[in-house]
């Protein structure tokens, strides 16, 4: 697979950060199984650091570790949007700056294999091509270039941070960012249909879920060391395939994560279901921009506008 | 569905509670058949276990204490853990109240090896359960006679955490068979033993010369007592054990109890310590 | 029973699940979005026909995702518990291919042997005729020869169909349960000589074989010797615990019974769990035999590959590739089959 040539600077950034002993582990991507992924990589010597590769189809957050290495000192790399899980993370006293190494990578969206497969179905994609700007999939029987813009993530198309807000070594040149971008067009979309058509949209959307959490495991932010959802004592809800059961996971992790999620999309990625997660979560993010002024992921130094007490928190919205 | 389901409780229920303990978190339930015919139905045997069903609470997997021989019906001794819902739950019931109970479940301690041989019965703390139960069923003077020597050595933390007191003394007041009781720390009115399990049976040294040894307790108290066995000269497979997992259907299907490829729930919870050496070390 | 060859034109055979579907409850392949699954249909304009396979693995037919085991009501005198009622309509699964329909078999042995036969996955699967669908392509992450599974075999289905191309389907007629369904049924017509070697010029077309092969017996052997190995150290690190795998897996059985009430009123539920979650084998003393990623992907591995076939003679797996495809991370079980088939036991076991 052809890239931007990246893969033999993070190689070598990478080994001589483990040379250094500036970290004893880095996090970063390998090639995957199939010519259409990639895969986290623990690299913790020069020679596990050759097999690092940074491209368009590296979709993980890798910040999603960080809070399974604590105390150790470990570096990470990271586009945009996992920094700013890490900033979220910080915020939260979850890791300690000090412990950590930010490879920042300046990043134009991670492709969204669902978006692909609705194209190609089940042809087996063979190789994969990164070609100015596009995208070319190769299958046995035809050959498919998409522009970049059509494939990547739908979070990626609304990202407000292509360039890492926060690293201590940058990889590639810095990209333009987004001009005139409306995060939440979707959400306002959304927002303008009735109360019952969006409880339907809900409803059916929710009807995929099979309560699997890989949502809940792909988000860096969910780090709880006991889910509310696995307490029996209390029980809140049951984990059956009820509707109600469902909704009420999908809506209590939500609001757990209303003012904390940065948007990154992990979730909808992981998905096995398809199921369109991150459109609620980006209500969510909305609510805290325009109730509470703020932007999650983005000032180390702030607070999730739920977790802290302010004096002069707005709340003119309460009636 | 009928009476084949493996998934349907029996319906019993309790007639008497004995708070066996100082802490007062260990409790023996008496239960009885609401069907009686149920209870000829339950036929179980020593070591077996059954899942206490407390109807929106859920089950929990606990041996049965009382022995086969004991026919009006079943005792279980259970321990109340603040975690658990179910055993948290069952420590407030009252007499009266409904307790489903499913099984027998499990396999049973080896009583056709046992016969003709000398017994030895380690157990530690609330453990002791089925241990009681094997107790309680091979002195029935129906089956006493099976049994050469009987030797008995059962500790807890201090004279307070003792179960089963009454049974006990009356067992130590009985010529067929050894009695040694020991506690980690008695108190001023403790006058027998004092010392960890495995330093007993190291100090009474019961034979190994045809004799086999029943262990169960912490998992503490069997790591340090199987090898002071050994030193006797017990063969690994004269040494039984009982184990405990998480369980949920307690009937092999739903994979959570297992240690390697055998389902405690199945093919145990009785294994002999051999056994035990040929499993993966994960429980 | 000698295989029945029959023949039938695709139009027919729309027309003969329109027939079922009237008087029974029909399960099909649909797209909704990109997402291919095993839902009820009403006609046979609902079927996805184009699939390799579906997302969800159609265990969920035998072995749903909740279950209700029954329900009670709490009366003063006893506790008064009714179980579900039998369906009232018989269930057609249509379009399974020999992957999943092995995965039945080796389910059959899990749910129902000589121990205790689990009765609700037992009613569903005799309230149920099979019609499977052979596989005429692959993807690159099927692998199920690797488990001796024939794209073209249907053994196990009741009726098994392979499309010979240009609108005409064998029907292979395979037990008495598939002949009970086409009685009466016209268009079923007995297939002539030319078709039965359409069907063997078929069998030699099917798709590439898959690339990968493995020595099961030497990887179950492996296993046996490398359980204290530190190869797992490594092995679990990208691993999210998250269950995915284990729930599109179409051999995964494992589950969690939980009792749900009001009041008097409730349910004991069994849905889908997984050996994947931290919690699954967490003790309420707070003891974990397997309390890190490691000792459950090690679990993971030795159940499918060493503890399954030594209880019942099975391989747990069927090489659908579903895992594969869906893992979150893209941890690929054959990369870690080869590693196990590779590894020297003198190092492995020197590290113990």
């Amino acid at each position: 697979m052809k890239t931007a040539g990246i893969d033999s600077d993070i190689r070598k950034v990478v080994a001589s950060i483990l040379d250094e002993g500036k970290a004893d582990l880095v996090i970063g991507y390998a090639a995957g199984s199939l010519p259409f992924r990639t895969t986290p990589h623990f690299a913790r010597t020069p020679e596990e650091a050759q097999k690092l590769v940074w491209n368009p189809l590296c979709e993980n957050n890798l910040a999603r570790y960080l809070t399974k290495f604590k105390g150790a000192r470990v570096g990470i790399v990271a586009k945009g949007c996992d920094v700013r899980s890490i900033i979220g993370l910080l915020q939260e006293r979850q890791i300690k700056r000090d412990d950590l190494h930010i490879i920042g990578v300046p990043c134009v969206g991670v492709v969204d294999r669902k978006k692909v497969e609705r194209v190609v179905a089940d042809n087996d994609i063979t190789e994969i091509e990164f070609d100015d700007g596009a995208l070319v999939v190769k299958t046995v029987d035809f050959e498919k270039k998409f522009p970049l813009e059509e494939v990547v993530h739908d979070t990626c198309l609304e990202c407000a941070t292509r360039n890492p807000l926060v690293y201590d070594t940058l990889l590639g040149d810095k990209v333009s960012e987004l001009e005139n971008i409306d995060e939440f067009a979707e959400v306002r979309k959304f927002m303008a249909m009735s109360v019952d058509e969006r409880w339907e949209y809900f409803r059916r959307e929710m009807q995929k879920c099979i309560l699997c959490y890989a949502c809940r495991e792909a988000c860096p932010l969910c780090f709880c060391n006991e889910c509310f959802i696995d307490c029996t004592n209390p029980k809140w809800s049951g984990k059956s395939d009820k509707e109600s059961d469902v909704q009420f996971f999908q809506i209590i992790r939500m609001f757990h994560l209303a003012g904390r999620c940065v948007g990154c999309g992990a979730c909808s990625r992981a998905c096995p279901m398809d199921v369109k997660l991150w459109r609620y979560l980006n209500k969510s993010r909305l609510d805290a921009k325009e109730l509470f002024g703020y932007r999650a992921g983005i000032d180390e130094n702030s607070s999730p506008p739920l977790t802290a007490y302010k004096e002069d928190d707005p709340n003119d919205f309460i009636k | 569905m009928g009476e084949k389901n493996p998934y349907i409780p029996y319906q019993t229920r309790i007639n008497n509670i004995t708070i066996e303990n100082e802490a007062r978190d260990i409790k023996t339930f008496e239960l009885v058949f609401i069907d009686p015919e149920e209870r000829k139905q339950f036929q179980h045997r020593v070591g077996q276990f059954a899942e206490l069903s407390l109807a929106g609470y859920g089950e929990s997997p606990i041996g049965i204490a009382s022995s086969p021989l004991d026919e009006d019906y079943l005792q279980f001794t259970i321990k109340r853990y603040p975690d658990g819902v179910v055993t948290s739950t069952l420590h407030n019931y009252e007499i009266g109240d409904i307790v489903g109970v499913r099984g027998p479940l499990g396999n049973c301690y080896p009583l056709d090896l046992m016969e003709g041989k000398n017994v030895v019965i380690i157990g530690g703390g609330f453990a002791f359960t089925t241990l009681r139960a094997t107790i309680r069923y091979i002195l029935h003077e129906k089956n006493r006679s099976c049994y050469k020597n009987i030797t008995i050595i059962y500790g807890a933390r201090s004279p307070g955490e003792l179960i089963y007191k009454d049974e006990l003394k009356q067992w130590q007041q009985r010529s067929d068979i050894e009695v040694h009781i020991t506690v980690d720390k008695g108190d001023a009115g403790w006058s027998g033993k004092e010392g960890f399990v495995p330093a007993i049976a190291a100090e009474v040294a019961p034979s190994s010369e045809n004799a086999i040894a029943l262990v169960c307790g912490p998992p503490i108290m069997v790591k340090f007592t199987i090898p002071e066995l050994t030193k006797l000269g017990f063969a690994p497979e004269m040494i039984i054990n009982s184990l405990e997992m998480r369980m949920k259907c307690g009937i092999g299907k739903c994979g959570r109890c297992n240690i390697g490829d055998k389902y405690v729930c199945v093919d145990g919870p009785v294994f002999s310590y051999a056994e035990l050496l040929r499993m993966p070390q994960e429980f | 029973m000698k295989t029945d060859n029959r023949i039938i034109s695709k139009q027919d055979l729309n027309k003969f699940l329109d027939e079922l579907a009237a008087d029974n409850t029909v399960v099909a392949p649909v797209k909704d979005e990109a997402v291919v699954t095993f839902q009820v249909i009403a006609s046979v304009e609902e079927v996805h026909w184009d699939a390799v396979n579906t997302r969800e693995s159609p265990k969920k037919l035998f072995f749903p995702r909740s279950e209700k085991l029954f329900a009670f009501t709490k009366q003063s005198d006893r506790l008064d518990v009714k179980t579900p009622e039998p369906a009232d309509r018989k269930m057609i699964l249509f379009g399974v291919r020999p992957c999943d329909i092995k995965s039945f078999e080796q389910l059959d042995r899990i749910f129902c042997n000589e121990a205790y036969t689990d009765p609700y996955y037992a009613r569903r699967r005799e309230n149920t005729a099979i019609i499977g669908r052979g596989c005429i392509t692959r993807r690159s992450t099927c692998f199920c020869d690797a488990f001796g599974i024939d794209m073209l075999d249907g053994t196990g289905a009741d009726i098994f169909l392979i499309d010979l191309g240009e609108n005409v389907f064998i029907a292979q007629i395979l037990t008495e349960k598939g002949k009970a369904l086409i009685e009466g049924k016209k268009y079923f017509k007995e297939a002539a000589d030319t078709e039965i070697k359409a069907l063997e010029e078929r069998r030699n077309k099917v798709g590439p074989a898959a690339e990968f092969s493995v020595d099961l017996d030497r990887i179950k052997a492996n296993l046996e010797q490398i359980f204290e190995s530190d190869i797992w150290d490594r092995i679990h690190e990208r691993c999210l615990g998250c269950g995915a795998c284990t729930y599109l897996c179409p051999t995964c059985h494992c589950f969690d019974v939980d009792d749900e009430a009001k009041f008097s009123r409730g349910e004991r539920i069994r849905n889908w769990d997984s050996c994947m979650y931290g919690l699954f084998t967490l003790h309420t003393s707070g003891h974990n035999p397997r309390p890190t990623q490691k000792e459950r992907w090690r679990q993971r591995l030795m159940h499918k590959f060493n503890y399954g076939p030594n209880r019942t003679g099975d391989f747990l797996c069927v090489g659908c590739g579903r895992c594969i495809i869906h893992c979150p991370v893209n941890i690929d079980i054959r990369q870690l089959l080869k590693i196990v088939e590779n590894t020297q036991l003198e190092q492995a076991q020197s590290k113990t």
